[in-house]
Order: structure tokens, then sequence, then C-alpha cells
């Protein structure tokens, strides 16, 4: 083929540029660096990964203590860990021989939470209706929406203050005497469209007053505590028995 | 220590810093607020394994493949060759894209609920980044450690 000034252009070749010409910056002559420090870096990185492996998985093979060192302990937990909303710290000092069984351990606060009614001071409609939305979705399990209307509700334990009470040798009753559940809402965290017409909602539940169970008068409330293996735990079928009368 | 050898290792350290931040996000809680705000994914598989969730305990073996593939990207970050760069980057796009995907359901939730473990996973992501172009980068006097 001729090009226009004449001149003959092979185009089955590419550009004239030598290869060794493509290479912008040459690659160095000198060694690569070896020896006892190369060999300690490799060895170092797999002990840090098997180290970091164990971290994994002793927690998930071993057994955490749980319970509390006292009745009144025990008590505090389960209701720090309802108000922080985290189920770990909850099933930690709930009756191992309840959580065991999963159904024996939802039956029992099921149970409690469907007969022990509050009564008094009425609930802000805008904390009822993001608690019931809440409720109604963890009820057919945990989803995307249910985690984001909870996220939208700031929860704190204010002034708790428990007296336990020994009933026999075995478990004690740990009544609440004071303390409160600071609820704080705000409806520019929920979902997309969830908000709408939400404002925002603060209330304050004592624990220690408002209680009924089942139409009967007010109660005391309370929950039952057991001892195993050395240390406490929250019994939600021996705190439903004595609040509410022997289960059938 | 000759340039060679600080490129070598300062690559090294990009790629266990980014695995070690996947480990780490395992040890600290996903949400910020709401549920299980104080819940870590260990705490989470623990809970999963007692069966007291109404969930199938199998669920968190979801879990095991970002720290399997991040302890595996650590083991090899200090390897030379074509064969350990391409594991690495095979690792880094898996991981990243399964830690994308997670912390995209939980931002899917509401950007209120971010917690530790969704940062440190992001920041895995782009240390992991950086450390693959880090590894391209070609200096004068000097050659990527792969």
């Amino acid at each position: 083929m001729t090009a226009p000034h004449g001149q003959e252009v092979d185009y089955a070749e590419p550009a004239a540029v030598p290869r060794e010409r493509r290479r912008r910056t040459p690659r160095p002559a000198g060694p690569l660096w070896d020896g006892p420090a190369r060999t300690a870096l490799k060895v170092g990185c797999w002990v840090v990964a098997g180290l970091l492996a164990l971290s994994l998985v002793v927690p998930l093979v071993s057994v955490d203590e749980t319970g509390a060192d006292s009745p009144e302990d025990a008590v505090a937990q389960l209701l720090q860990g309802i108000v922080d909303i985290d189920p770990a710290a909850v099933l930690a000092v709930v009756d191992p021989e309840e959580t065991a069984d999963p159904g024996r351990a939802r039956s029992a606060y099921e149970r409690l939470s469907s007969r022990l009614l509050r009564v008094g001071e009425e609930v802000p409609d805008e904390v009822t209706a993001v608690l019931l939305a809440a409720e109604a979705q963890l009820g057919d399990g945990v989803d995307r929406r249910s985690l984001a209307t909870l996220a939208a509700v700031e929860l704190t334990l204010a002034d708790l203050e428990l007296d336990a009470d020994s009933i026999g040798s075995g478990p004690v009753r740990v009544v609440v005497v004071d303390g409160a559940i600071d609820v704080v809402l705000d409806p520019g965290r929920l979902p997309a469209g969830s908000g709408a017409g939400l404002e925002a909602a603060t209330y304050s539940m004592p624990l220690a007053e408002g209680w009924r169970a089942d139409g009967s008068p007010v109660v005391e409330p309370f929950l039952t505590t057991v001892r195993r293996d050395g240390r406490w735990y929250v019994s939600l079928e021996s705190s439903g028995d004595d609040l509410l009368g022997t289960s059938p | 220590m000759n340039g060679r050898r600080s490129h070598e290792v300062v690559g090294v350290v990009l790629w266990a810093l980014a695995a070690g931040a996947w480990v780490a996000a395992m040890w600290v809680p996903w949400f910020r607020h709401g549920v299980a705000a104080g819940t870590s994914p260990l705490d989470g598989a623990e809970l999963l394994r007692t069966g007291v969730l109404d969930l199938p305990p199998a669920l968190g073996l979801v879990l095991l493949p970002l720290p399997l593939c991040a302890l595996v990207l650590l083991g090899i970050a200090p390897l030379r060759g074509v064969g350990a760069m391409v594991a690495r980057v095979l690792l880094w796009l898996a991981s990243t894209a399964g830690a994308v995907v997670l912390v995209v359901l939980v931002g899917s939730v509401s950007a209120w609920t971010f917690g530790p473990g969704a940062i440190l996973v992001v920041v895995a992501c782009l240390l992991g980044c950086v450390a693959l172009g880090f590894a391209t980068v070609r200096t004068p006097g000097s050659t990527p450690p792969a």
C-alpha cells in the first residue's frame, strides 16, 4: 500500500514503537529481599490469622458465664437488656432451664405480657403507634421495617431501685420500688412513609406503679429469681405464677 | 530498609489492615440504635446457635464467608507472584461484594442504624482498594510485591 506522499506503508505491522520503549519505568535490577525478616513476616501473618480465627471460634463454642451475682442484679440486667433491646443480654439472665426450651420461655413471656397490664397515665399516641407497629412486626419475626421502627425510639432506664424479698429457701422475689423507662420518639428516624403524621414525643413509664393482673386490683410489681449453680436468674414462669396464679 | 522492601512491607500491612478490619467487624455491633444495637454478629451467631430466636441456626453460616476470606487474605498477604496477587484480588472482590450487600441491607433499614461494624467493613473495602492500587504502582527502583 502506498501513502499519500508516495512512501510504502505495511499496515499489517503495528505502529513501529520498539517493545522495550513501551515500558515506562524499567524494572529494577536489584535482588528481591529475603532471609529471616521475610520468613518472619510470612509466619507472622499466618500466626495472626490463626489467632484471629481462634478469637472468632472460641466465643461460639465456649459457654459464657451467665446470670448475676445477686437477685437484684439479675432483675436490673434484665430490665437494662429490655431497654437496650438486646436479646443476648436478656437471655443471659433468664432461667437457663426456660431458655433451653425456646417454646417454654416464649409462652411464659407471652403469658406475662398479655395478662399483666398497665393502668393510669395514657401513653402518647405517637409512642403507642410506633411500639404497636414494632410489636406487630416483631411478632412475625424480625424484619427490616421493624428494625427501622425501633431505631426511632430511644429507651432509657432511670432511677431504678429494687428490693429483694426472700420467699422460703429457694426463689427470691425482687420488688421494683422505684424507677422508670423513659421513651423518646424521633419521627425523623422512621423509614420514609411510616413517619407521616407522627410528631416527636416523650413518655416516662413508671415501673413501680400502675400494674394490674387480669382485672384484679393493682399489683405490686416484682419478678421472681432463682439460683442455678451459684448464679441468679429471672424465672419468667415463676414470676407469672406468682403474679397471675399457677398456670393450668 | 531499601525501597523495594519498604514498598512490599507497606503493601502487606495494607492488606493485613483490610483483613483485620473485616474480622474486627464480627466483634462489634452493626446497629447504632434499636434492636440488637448492643449485639455483634458473633453474639447473633451464638443466639442463633442456642435456637431461642425464631430463625434457623444455619442462618449464622452467612456470617462465615467474610471473616474466612479475610483470614486467608491475611495469610497470603506477604506471598509473591502473579498467583498470589490474583488470589488476593479475588478474595478482596468477594469480601467487598459480601460487605457491600450487608451494608446496603443495614442502610436500607435506616441511616440511623449504621453502627461501628458497618463502618469497619467499609473501611476494610477501602483499605483493600488502596492496597490493590499500591501493588500496581511502579516506582523507580522498586517492583510491585506481586
